[in-house]
């Protein structure tokens, strides 16, 4: 996750997913269709290699889903 | 409370300091702001907004100073457009209404992400027509008599995926303009772009072509 929904200041959840194209990332797309019916979603779709080559991880210091959800447990 | 009307007001109340909206009902809230007319908003969750559904927006709220599209993947048909620019109601996504809040041009704001690139293409005098089919689509006829038809990719660093999938929605392009002036398309994009037989391209690549043609 990344962008101004971080700090709680966002009108959407900004979301990036690496990952490799074909039937997997169709799968994930519909699946995230269903999740977010009713959320602002804007989510952004890269090849491992564009994220190497544009180094958005770093530059837009996304945080990993799994790290969110489990800061919120606590 | 629609899930959207309720961030559309939370993210009001949050960033809009002297500004208050309420819920009036459905999808309408109304917005006020100091020393300046109140402004009946319209909280869309559709997917598209076509002209059927403009209209029938407006017909339920016939004081409707602003619509707005509150999903990301929202897509406006030109017809659509059209009717709500005619009939001055500004129309865009929820960063739109909120920099019209600011600015006070809610009825005439149109979607920011794409209104400085349509008014430059506009401006070209090399442009003889133009037919804007979505918000993001628009084919140009030139002087030479060539036409071409362009989508308008306001990525900051558009992927091969937003290629790919823009060319799904909308259909075969000539040319993926990259209408964001920071950052650029990806090599996979360009690949991507190549394979389907457009060319993605920034504004001085687009002059350039413009000049040229």
């Amino acid at each position: 996750m990344f962008g101004s929904s971080l700090s709680g200041v966002g009108s959407d959840y900004d979301i990036l997913i690496v990952g490799p194209s074909g039937q997997p990332l169709s799968r994930l797309k519909a699946e995230l269709s269903v999740a977010g019916k009713e959320l602002p979603l804007d989510v952004l779709y890269m090849l491992p290699a564009e994220a190497e080559e544009t180094g958005f991880v770093t530059s837009e210091g996304c945080i990993p889903l799994a790290r969110l959800a489990a800061s919120e447990k606590r | 409370m629609s899930w959207q009307v309720n961030y559309a007001l939370k993210f009001i109340w949050a960033n809009h300091g002297a500004a208050s909206a309420q819920h009036i009902r459905d999808d309408a809230i109304r917005i006020t702001i100091p020393d300046r007319p109140d402004v009946v908003a319209v909280i869309s969750a559709d997917y598209a907004i076509n002209a059927e559904l403009a209209m029938r927006y407006h017909a339920d709220y016939p004081d409707m100073d602003f619509l707005c599209g509150y999903r990301k993947e929202c897509i406006w048909e030109g017809e659509a457009i059209r009717y709500l620019e005619s009939n001055t109601v500004g129309w865009g996504n929820s960063g739109t209404l909120g920099s019209a809040i600011r600015t006070g041009d809610v009825k005439t704001a149109a979607q920011k992400d794409y209104f400085f690139a349509y008014r430059l293409i506009r401006q070209m005098r090399s442009v003889t027509n133009l037919d804007r089919e979505f918000d993001r689509v628009f084919t140009m006829t030139l002087a030479s008599g060539r036409t071409f038809r362009v989508g308008m990719i306001m990525e900051y660093e558009p992927t091969a995926d937003a290629i790919r999938t823009f060319w799904d929605r909308f259909g075969p392009i000539d040319i993926a303009w990259n209408i964001n002036p920071n950052g650029h398309p990806t090599n996979n994009a360009i690949e991507a772009a190549r394979s389907l037989g457009c060319q993605v391209m920034k504004w001085d690549e687009l002059k350039e072509l413009l000049r040229n043609r």
